[in-house]
């Protein structure tokens, strides 16, 4: 539960994104997206989407967050020490993709990707019939990552701030908000972490929908196939 | 001068001088010492659990009408005559009610005529029994993240003895509700229909959702 912003607000932000996640389910199912873009390079062969060192991160990701959020708020210092831990594999993901794929540019959103967005929300509202092909990550995927980016930088700054000058969770409860600094680190935790674990929510809702399969499937072995591959995605812009 | 005037002219200075020395010491007493009165929001009774804010103390909700529910019981063996009951600073005066007949409800007010109290006077309460009082009140509003604990000073007088008194509080917190459900309900529940659906996919044949 949160401990400074009000709950309407922080349980609001789950319940908002729930309801749309709801929508966007009930609307899939009465109907489909479906591709109506020609491909334009066809692939070959079985193509290796995601390598070992970046599957390890997102799986290793996945369990340390559910452990950060499950050991909240009961043992503090085992929430500072996964968040430590988080930082860490943090550390790895952007040494080995930025500075070893050197992929930096493929989670920049670019033009592209907001006019796929714009048909897809059409088609979503049915004003349009077309759907495009899909990208590895899209402009929904990129955002989610720029957040994450935002998000864990702020957490960091006011969980540090509060373990080490504001830690409330060793004062009575009606004294929480005198050791509270006018910036409020606690209200800010609560606010970006219950949007994070909106997002969260999100990111496994789109992973576990059926059309994504093959990328779950990538994220779990390293490969697409090249049939899905064909049918659904822009192969030029897989790898 | 007078206090009687103060208050609208209708308590006795001499009740009124021992209320008033009553609420001193009742406010700078810890609460529990005397314990013959509660005052009970409406909303805990009804929607929420009591101390559902953070303590476990009677909880309302901030910036709502509410109805507080006072009740007394003789725990002497001398009848009880009147009930005074002080609310807090902020809270702003709508109605006052008792189900009991003979009781004659007297609003008191602060020097600047904003009602800060309501005495019942003109019936007695047995030793041994109990009289339920209502007060409805405009709930403060709390800050964006600050909820606030008030206290209700509450005074008992009697025939030919000392009168008693407790101190009650209420915690005053943000709204927790969402479509009349309380709002951590909802979202774990849309969460796990969220879930449910992800579920559901499986068995729908040939939907590429």
């Amino acid at each position: 539960m949160p401990h400074g912003a009000p709950e309407l607000v922080a349980y609001g932000i789950l319940v908002l994104f729930s309801a749309f996640l709801i929508v966007h389910w009930m609307r899939r199912a009465t109907r489909p997206a479906s591709v109506t873009e020609p491909v334009g390079r066809e692939l070959t062969g079985d193509l290796t989407a995601f390598d070992k060192v970046q599957r390890l991160f997102h799986w290793a990701t996945t369990v340390v967050l559910i452990l950060v959020h499950s050991a909240f708020p009961s043992w503090v210092l085992v929430h500072v020490i996964f968040s430590g831990l988080l930082a860490g594999l943090l550390v790895v993901h952007v040494t080995w993709d930025v500075g070893k794929l050197r992929a930096f540019h493929r989670m920049w959103p670019r033009l592209q990707d907001a006019r796929d967005a714009l048909l897809r929300g059409k088609n979503f509202l049915s004003i349009a019939k077309q759907y495009p092909r899909m990208s590895k990550y899209d402009l929904f995927m990129k955002n989610f990552h720029i957040y994450l980016i935002i998000s864990f930088a702020v957490l960091a700054v006011t969980g540090i701030y509060q373990y080490l000058y504001a830690p409330w969770w060793t004062v009575i409860w009606f004294l929480h908000y005198q050791i509270e600094p006018a910036w409020r680190p606690t209200v800010i935790h609560d606010i970006f972490g219950f949007s994070l674990i909106a997002l969260l929510i999100g990111h496994v809702y789109f992973a576990f929908l059926k059309i994504n399969w093959p990328l779950l499937k990538a994220m779990t072995f390293g490969k697409i196939s090249r049939d899905e591959a064909n049918r659904r995605y822009r192969p030029d812009e897989l790898e | 001068m007078s206090l009687s005037r103060r208050f609208g002219g209708v308590a006795h200075p001499y009740r009124t001088a021992i209320a008033l020395v009553l609420l001193i010491i009742i406010s700078t007493s810890s609460s529990g010492v005397f314990a013959s009165a509660t005052v009970e929001p409406h909303y805990t009774h009804c929607c929420l659990p009591r101390g559902a804010g953070h303590g476990p103390i009677p909880t309302s909700i901030s910036g709502i009408t509410d109805e507080y529910e006072i009740v007394i019981v003789n725990n002497r063996n001398v009848s009880m005559t009147g009930v005074v009951v002080y609310f807090p600073a902020g809270f702003a005066f709508v109605n006052a009610s008792v189900g009991g007949g003979g009781w004659v409800t007297t609003i008191l007010r602060d020097q600047s005529g904003i009602p800060a109290a309501v005495s019942w006077n003109g019936s007695r309460i047995l030793p041994g029994a109990n009289a339920t009082f209502m007060l409805t009140l405009h709930n403060p509003t709390v800050g964006l993240q600050l909820s606030g604990v008030y206290d209700f000073l509450v005074a008992q007088l009697y025939v030919n003895a000392l009168p008693d008194g407790s101190r009650d509080p209420v915690e005053i917190i943000q709204p927790i509700r969402l479509f009349g459900i309380d709002s951590s309900a909802l979202a774990f529940d849309s969460i796990a229909i969220v879930f449910v659906l992800i579920a559901l996919q499986l068995v729908l044949p040939r939907r590429k959702l």
